[in-house]
């Protein structure tokens, strides 16, 4: 049988086989299986339980009891949700465009055949790698502190301040900001695996029809990588409305409760901008009446980091006390704000702001 | 010219990296108000020091993030790429719902499963132990992963399996023998992604490890942070090298082995 004939016959099965529909159900349920578990059970049940707990009252201890919309309602008319949603969507909307820009303007000037290219990609690359990090999250604090590196190097230049860039409620944002542009390293990588892709040749030809640099990238480079950006850009999108950076932990401790609070003071979680799974999640309010002393100690930490991404108000909370300077409101530090008292949770940062 | 400008682009944004390098060799009072990036000290005592500040020394720490990060990479491979030969060459009932409710879940925030996902793994008293971080890998719910291998399998093409099966192999004997060898570049992605992803989250390691033996590197970081807020920043910016000097093995590893942009290059974005 030549390799011609173990082909057709080949071709010829594979047509039989989308055609006479014979489904392979008990194959695939083999090769499923762990990803069938793990969506029911890791990530359908869950959902599930979520919309539920959402139009309850419960709170991790106690049973669940139905209160209907209650939770969502007060999610709505919370002025500091809006403000929160506000600036997830600044920051989507300067730092996406910002990073895929960086990102394609350096793969365009890495091009091919450049000396050194490999070690330029990798040293591009690696801020994405470590942007994630709790590392690079007290980093940044300490870079843009009162006595960081940045007000150093301005007074390398005659610039005295000891403004902290990440305090101030005007600059903050723009700190997290330049660090999500600072990651730009990995849509990077994929937009010099988009411009590897196209043909020399088309350059060539329209070189020696007279286009210019900015001609052959409108005529040539765009519509080519036009795949690439958009997968970048619905990448980008994705994570930077989830994107739960390290710089927003934090439990410091004030008396006996743990609280979140924020070490890069800004943004993070804007993660969960979509109205209903916010309200999935805040709703479910864990935690927010926490019985600390019959907690086993270990669990409080894991209790109160659940509970500050879910809770409301107490009913019996006080208000929180009315706010001098419009901070950068996050969903996080807005849950967080809710359930703790009166609003001191953004300053107690467990890391001392440099002095 | 290019160069030139290339190099600063380089130094501008290792700049802040280079100095904390620098400063984790420097004694306290040098650090702040010095931008320098020129070594001039070696004060090893902010490692030694903060090595073992935390009552344990840091290597059960990094032994901890590296059984984590383990477990994770081959539950991923495993998982992942026995569902994706499922969606990308097999023929089954609710198939499109099936890839359609995977496809979701890659956009899924983790805020909205956490809480449900923590009572289910307290109920089986399993909270402070490695398994509510690696399970999760082990039933392919890093659903990226994948589609990324999906994307993969698809752009194979289809004569292989079918000279196999001609020879009478099962998708079992397809899937291991011709199709794993054949996506080798989708799993060195896959392996380093995981590598990089497990090694800096904190969110779901700080939920489900509270008991300091069992801390991984971020955790340790933090609560390291906490304890020393006030007196050494040269120990916080030592350990903060330490943790990340693992991705940065990585990264010189994915780099010499061109499989970052392979993997990337060739793993459905075409």
């Amino acid at each position: 049988m030549s390799v011609a004939e173990v082909k057709r016959l080949a071709r010829r099965s594979t047509k039989a086989r989308q055609t006479q529909a014979t489904p392979d159900n008990r194959t695939a349920l083999a090769f499923l299986a762990p990803w069938v578990l793990g969506a029911a059970a890791l990530t359908l049940g869950p959902i599930v339980a979520s919309l539920y707990l959402a139009f309850t009252d419960y709170n991790l201890l106690q049973n669940a009891n139905w209160v209907g919309t209650a939770n969502f309602e007060r999610m709505v008319d919370d002025t500091r949700l809006h403000s929160a949603l506000a600036v997830t969507f600044r920051y989507v909307v300067i730092g996406v465009p910002g990073q895929l820009l960086t990102a394609l303007g350096l793969a365009l000037l890495l091009d091919r055949g450049l000396r050194g290219r490999s070690i330029y990609r990798a040293a591009f690359y690696l801020p994405s790698m470590l942007g994630a990090s709790v590392a690079i999250a007290v980093l940044w604090r300490l870079v843009f502190g009162g006595t960081g590196l940045v007000n150093t190097l301005l007074g390398l230049f005659g610039i005295h301040t000891t403004t902290s860039w990440i305090g101030s409620p005007n600059t903050a944002l723009g700190t997290i900001i330049l660090l999500h542009i600072w990651t730009f390293g990995s849509p990077m990588v994929i937009f010099l695996a988009g411009l590897r892709q196209i043909p020399t040749e088309l350059y060539e030809a329209a070189a020696t029809d007279g286009a210019g640099p900015w001609r052959r990238f409108r005529a040539i480079t765009l519509p080519l990588l036009t795949p690439f950006i958009f997968f970048n850009l619905v990448l980008a999108m994705i994570n930077s409305f989830f994107v739960l950076h390290p710089g927003v932990r934090r439990l410091g401790r004030h008396g006996r409760t743990f609280r979140l609070a924020v070490v890069l003071h800004a943004l993070p979680v804007s993660g969960r901008v979509h109205v209903l799974p916010d309200g999935l999640c805040i709703s479910a309010r864990l935690a927010s009446r926490v019985d600390h002393r019959r907690v086993h100690r270990g669990q409080l930490l894991a209790l109160e980091v659940l509970g500050s991404l879910c809770r409301l108000t107490p009913t019996s909370a006080r208000p929180a006390a009315p706010r001098t300077v419009q901070e950068p409101w996050t969903m996080l530090t807005w849950c967080d704000s809710h359930g703790s008292e009166a609003g001191t949770g953004h300053d107690s940062s467990a890391l001392p702001d440099v002095r | 010219m290019k160069h030139a400008l290339l190099m600063a682009a380089v130094f501008t944004m290792l700049y802040p990296v280079l100095w904390m390098l620098v400063s984790s060799l420097r004694p306290d009072g040098q650090i702040f108000g010095n931008a320098s990036i020129m070594p001039t000290t070696f004060h090893v005592e902010n490692y030694t020091y903060g090595w073992t500040a935390l009552g344990r020394p840091f290597t059960v720490y990094l032994l901890n993030s590296g059984l984590v990060v383990g477990g994770s990479i081959i539950g991923n491979l495993v998982s992942c790429s026995l569902a994706a030969y499922a969606f990308a060459r097999l023929r089954f009932r609710f198939q499109r719902p099936a890839f359609a409710y995977m496809l979701i879940t890659i956009m899924l925030p983790v805020h909205i499963v956490i809480v449900p996902q923590y009572i289910l793994w307290a109920q089986a008293d399993l909270v402070n132990s490695f398994w509510p971080l690696i399970v999760p890998k082990l039933l392919a719910t890093d659903a990226f992963f994948v589609f990324l291998m999906v994307q993969f399998i698809r752009a194979l093409s289809r004569d292989l399996d079918d000279a196999a099966r001609i020879d009478g192999a099962g998708h079992g004997r397809i899937f291991a023998l011709i199709i794993l060898p054949l996506m080798t570049p989708a799993l060195a992605a896959t392996a380093i992604f995981t590598f990089i992803w497990t090694w800096n989250d904190f969110f779901s390691q700080l939920i489900y490890l509270t008991d300091p033996q069992l801390y991984t590197v971020p955790i340790a970081l933090l609560s390291f942070i906490d304890a020393q807020s006030t007196s050494s920043f040269g120990a916080m910016f030592a350990m903060s090298v330490v943790s990340i000097v693992p991705l940065i093995l990585i990264l010189a590893f994915a780099i010499g082995q061109k499989v970052l942009v392979q993997g990337i290059a060739t793993t459905g974005l075409k």
